[in-house]
């Protein structure tokens, strides 16, 4: 079965903007600040006079303006995030749970690319006083925004190939080491369990 | 951005989301001229806050879309849950498919229809939806993982009935 994200999406009514929307939007913006007299043209009158003249012209099959130009933005493959309610299903979730300290960051296609400092391992294959690759969406509605370059952070990886690594998801696959405690994101409720902190070196 | 120019401020937030509130406007209608003049009128109450001194964010601009759409919904006497029905008007989907979708989602409970379609189709992000729904962002998340799960079952319940 395809995931809920895509059956959603392939079903959305209204996927994209309908042509000229951009302009008229302009327009109304210009009418609002009182900017330069472009005046927007009703959205009605413009329909019927494209039809008219489509009826002239071609027998009009097609004028229903249903064509679509601009599609929405597309959103990171992350944003259909699975969300783990317990501390057993989150960590479960994760090849490798790791605390350490975010080195040089770059961008690249719509993702951030993180070299991260390994200085403990609670569970997976880095090592400690490694460093791994951490790849994380820095596009679309979700996004891991809150991991900064020189952060101390406690990471849920799942492989992401041979070399790299991704978050669980953007809102519980990293946590902020504070002065030695862990801090989840706004929309992480879960904290995680005592061996997994402890291995870790935090309270 | 809270210390720029309310007219440079409302500009901004009027450029980077008047596209995803006119979509969530014209999801709910059932025209797209009605859905550009209901966008026009959640951004000119925006401005006159803007003016009046208020810093909004787009989350504001979907709870007044919505206030929007369902004084426009009480007018000419429709639900304020109603959406355009994908099989009818959705181009893109493989129609039995979009039918299907249509069919579960009309059989959800209204709290997990909501929150997939805000989440799938109006893309909206955990702290939007939150707004629109008064939860908190973590509450969505389990919410949105409830709902998916309840989709699952199903969609798969009439996958598994269309094959009989």
């Amino acid at each position: 079965m395809p995931s809920v994200k895509r059956l959603m999406r392939d079903a959305n009514p209204v996927p994209g903007d309908r042509p000229g929307t951009e302009a008229r939007a302009e327009a109304r913006l210009a009418e609002l600040l009182g900017g330069p007299a472009r005046t927007a043209a009703p959205r009605r009158r413009i329909l019927v006079g494209v039809a008219a003249a489509a009826v002239v012209l071609a027998g009009a099959v097609t004028v229903g303006a249903v064509v679509l130009r601009d599609a929405a933005p597309p959103s990171s493959p992350a944003s259909d995030q699975p969300f783990y309610p317990t501390a057993g299903e989150l960590e479960g979730s994760a090849e490798a749970i790791v605390r350490g300290t975010v080195g040089a960051t770059r961008a690249s296609a719509g993702e951030t690319v993180a070299t991260f400092a390994v200085s403990r391992v609670a569970t997976g294959t880095p090592r400690p006083g490694s460093s791994i690759r951490v790849v994380f969406s820095a596009s679309g509605p979700e996004q891991a925004d809150g991991i900064r370059q020189g952060g101390e952070y406690v990471l849920l990886l799942q492989a992401r190939d041979a070399t790299s690594w991704n978050l669980v998801n953007t809102t519980q696959g990293y946590y902020t080491v504070d002065r030695g405690r862990l801090v989840p994101t706004a929309g992480n409720p879960v904290t995680l369990g005592p061996p997994t902190t402890t291995a870790l070196g935090l309270s | 951005m809270g210390d720029a120019p309310p007219e440079q401020r409302f500009t901004e937030l009027y450029r980077a989301s008047h596209g995803r509130v006119l979509r969530f406007v014209a999801r709910r209608v059932d025209d797209d001229a009605e859905a550009e003049d209901l966008t026009a009128e959640v951004f000119r109450i925006a401005w006159d806050k803007t003016t009046g001194g208020d810093v909004l964010t787009p989350a504001w601009l979907f709870v007044t879309a919505r206030h929007v759409l369902s004084n426009h919904h009480r007018s000419v006497r429709r639900g304020d849950s109603a959406y355009r029905k994908a099989a009818v008007t959705g181009p893109r989907a493989d129609e039995r498919t979009a039918d299907l979708v249509a069919e579960v989602l009309e059989r959800l409970p209204e709290a997990h229809r909501d929150v997939l379609v805000h989440r799938y189709w109006d893309d909206l992000t955990a702290g939007e939806i939150a707004a629109l729904t008064g939860l908190s962002a973590s509450a969505v998340w389990v919410r949105l993982h409830r709902a998916r799960q309840a989709f699952k079952r199903s969609y798969g319940a009439e996958v598994r009935h269309a094959q009989r």
